[in-house]
């Protein structure tokens, strides 16, 4: 018995130094910053809160006054506790950041970063109290949606090796954004009336009253049209229709710009403000339609069924055009009620 | 004559025995109190069962004397009830020993100082039995007390009645700033001893009390820190668990189909929570762009420049824009507040042209956040409405557009 006990010693000893050694390593290992004090006034700004995005991260922290500090390590883990051991967040990858910009504290580099730990190292030297803010890009959020950690230590050494001197955790999470989506449908607003004081809500009439003819007088008149559109391609205003007719008889349109004269027959139209007659008005309004070169002179005249009045070269804002209408009979002019009916037709190149 | 021999020997160990007992055991056992009474309902109350040298607790922090975390400086009270008799009892003597049994030899528990001590007064004034007063001099309390042939700890008051304590007193005595023996779990017992003299001599009663002290339970609990912050477009209530957002996120802004129109103004609303324990605060940021279709966008409200009071909506004109609806059911802001300068708090109110709401938004959001509501401490669960503004003009070309608002919270610990 004696014997086998002496024989046993060598065993108990070999397990006491394995167990010995154990306890050394697995001590060694724990987060050594049991008597760390704590970070003030620490967070952490995440540029863009979705997952896994790259973005960048920002750092602040009050520093503390008086404290050797050779390296900073942050941290990133699922849970902020120091007791526990830290893992990465999964999905987060910092092995591509870089220090972007440093404030307060400064005079640091950036040690190659990991996975999930950045490391800024400088020449220890005795910190000032103050906010210290440091920026870090690229960083790969986590791919869950979920919140996550980051561990921030202060090291009197310049890799983080050793006792913490100072420690702080701070949150962060990632979210879902909010995707807005709505449909800008093809727009083509266009009204006509004798006056358009608005919008085309405000249209009213569509009847012209020119009274008596006469050779010595040139009748006049006008209506509007206001055209807005969001055709990319912008769009085309035609004129259809016939010259003022009474039966079988007509007063003849006029088929090139022309101006007024009394005493000849005319009927025409154009989209500007007029001295000879003094009729019409700009256009107006802050969109980019322009009369065409045939109805866009002032005191000229034209009329041809399907001619193009307007033209936008692309979207535009509203325009309200305002056609004046002139007619002039030789004395000669058979009697009669002439009248016409003048339609406008406006469409969109989208 | 073996068996003679055997009863002889028999007789010898008893007599040897029964010799050894009375002559040796029982004057040792009762050398002090052979003509003393024994106190009834003898107690020691000591404030603290801590041991000797711990004054703080688990977090460091200074116990007071007197309290439960502090063995360094402890109150004993003493209790008894002594005895009525035809005599008076005018000095006590109270021996702090290792062992309970008067007559054997007294050793001052490890680590135990009552050199300290102090007769208690107002609340901790002697009751019963009054008048007393600590000895002083050669009465002092101290630590090296020959007692029983050992060294123990001692203290004596004494005071000047010349009246019999002719019945049974329920008295008590305290002292204050008495260390406790340095080890945890220690059993440790004073001796009381009381006389008829002012000066110790003429014993009167005795009794023995017990205490001990006793391994502290120190309780560590860690608060993490903490942030849940979730954002959707689904109204949830937020019950007592701040329930988190968990749907898609999807936000359709224009009439039912979605659609935007030249003449009328719409708006969507999303939400977010936050919860946090922040003690220094947290700021809620939005991040993104305009609505855009491809290389076309609708022009940010004002021309994307923020102003101080928002801007009203303008059908007709192309804008976007947010702001959070304080009218609206879900807001709950108790520690958040919106951000008033330039103005996030208003997108409540009408829409129509010229409306009460008022919106803004910064397209420069996309790479630096803007702040849209902060707080000075925690979040215990706020809600807000985020309201959307969609107005087109005819230039904006057809499509469909979309923008993808990021909402950021940003504790600070």
């Amino acid at each position: 018995m004696i014997s086998d006990m002496v024989l046993d010693y060598p065993r108990s000893i070999r397990r006491l130094l394995l167990l010995g050694v154990v306890i050394y390593f697995g001590l060694s290992s724990l987060p050594n910053h049991a008597n760390a004090s704590a970070l003030d006034n620490r967070s952490m700004n995440v540029h863009d809160t979705a997952v896994s995005a790259v973005t960048q991260h920002d750092f602040s922290f009050t520093m503390p006054a008086g404290v050797s500090v050779g390296s900073i390590r942050i941290e990133y883990c699922t849970e902020p506790l120091p007791v526990l051991a830290c893992v990465g967040p999964t999905g987060l990858d910092a092995s591509s950041a870089s220090l972007l910009s440093q404030s307060g504290e400064t005079g640091f580099t950036m040690l190659p970063p990991t996975t999930n730990v950045m490391i800024l190292s400088r020449p220890p030297a005795l910190s000032s109290a103050g906010t210290a803010v440091y920026t870090f890009a690229p960083v790969t959020n986590p791919s869950p949606l979920n919140s996550f950690y980051a561990r921030i230590e202060l090291f009197p050494t310049v890799d983080a090796t050793g006792p913490s001197s100072d420690y702080g955790a701070v949150a962060s999470t990632t979210t879902r954004g909010v995707h807005i989506t709505t449909e800008v449908p093809p727009i083509l607003n266009f009204c006509v009336a004798v006056t358009i004081p608005g919008d085309c809500s405000t249209a009213n009439g569509s009847f012209i009253e020119l009274g008596d003819l006469s050779p010595a007088q040139t009748a006049s008149a006008t209506s509007q049209m206001l055209i807005g559109t969001n055709a990319p391609f912008g769009y085309t205003v035609f004129v259809a229709g016939t010259t003022m007719t009474a039966g079988t008889k007509t007063i003849a349109a006029l088929g090139l710009p022309s101006v007024s004269q009394k005493g000849s027959a005319q009927f025409g139209l154009n989209l500007r403000a007029n001295t000879t007659p003094n009729v019409g008005a700009e256009p107006s309004g802050v969109g980019i339609a322009t009369a065409t070169p045939n109805y866009g002179s002032p005191n000229h005249y034209m009329f041809g069924s399907g001619d193009i009045i307007a033209t936008s070269a692309g979207s535009t804002d509203y325009n309200t055009f305002t056609h004046s209408y002139i007619i002039n009979i030789p004395s000669n002019q058979t009697g009669g009620i002439y009248s016409t009916t003048l339609t406008y037709i406006c469409t969109g190149s989208f | 004559m073996q068996k003679i021999i055997t009863y002889i020997k028999k007789f010898a160990i008893v007599a040897a025995g029964v010799l050894f007992t009375s002559g040796i055991v029982l004057p040792t056992l009762f050398n002090t109190s052979v003509y003393a009474a024994q106190m009834q309902s003898r107690s020691l109350t000591i404030s603290s069962s801590a041991n000797g040298n711990i004054s703080t607790d688990a977090a460091g922090n200074s116990v007071a004397a007197g309290q439960g975390g502090n063995g360094a400086a402890a109150k004993y009270r003493f209790g008894f009830i002594a005895p009525g008799a035809a005599s008076t009892l005018q000095s006590i003597e109270f021996q702090f020993c290792t062992s309970p049994i008067p007559g054997v030899t007294c050793t001052l528990p490890t680590g135990m100082s009552v050199a300290s001590a102090v007769l208690g007064t107002s609340g901790d004034a002697p009751t019963g039995m009054t008048g007393w007063a600590l000895g002083t001099s050669g009465d002092a309390p101290t630590d090296s007390a020959s007692i029983d042939g050992g060294t123990g700890g001692r203290i004596r008051v004494t005071r000047t009645n010349g009246t019999n304590v002719s019945s049974d007193t329920a008295s008590t005595i305290t002292f204050t700033t008495i260390k406790n023996p340095t080890s945890d779990n220690y059993a440790f017992y004073v001796r009381i001893l009381t006389y008829t003299s002012t000066s110790y001599t003429t014993q009167r009663d005795y009794g023995t009390v017990a205490s001990s002290t006793a391994q502290q339970v120190d309780i560590t609990a860690k608060v993490q820190e903490k942030i849940n912050f979730s954002v959707g477009t689904t109204i949830t209530a937020p019950t007592a668990a701040c329930t988190a957002y968990s749907d898609s996120g999807a936000l359709a802004l224009g009439d039912t189909n979605g659609i935007l129109d030249t003449a009328t103004a719409y708006a969507a609303v999303s939400y977010f929570r936050l919860n946090t324990n922040s003690v220094n605060g947290a700021i809620v940021q939005y991040s993104g762009e305009t609505l855009k279709s491809g290389s076309n966008s609708i022009t940010a409200i004002n021309g994307g420049t923020e102003t101080s009071g928002g801007t009203s909506s303008t059908p007709g004109t192309a804008q976007f824009g947010l702001g959070i609806d304080t009218t609206d059911a879900s807001y709950s802001f108790t520690q958040l507040a919106a951000v008033a300068n330039p103005a996030y708090g208003s997108g409540g109110g009408t829409i129509t042209a010229g409306g009460t709401a008022k919106f803004n938004f910064n397209p420069a959001s996309k790479t630096t956040p803007i702040t849209l509501a902060s707080s000075s401490g925690g979040v215990t669960c706020d809600t807000a409405s985020v309201r959307y503004l969609g107005n087109i003009s005819t230039s904006v070309p057809a499509g469909i557009y979309q923008t993808t608002i990021t909402y950021i919270a940003v504790p600070t610990f």
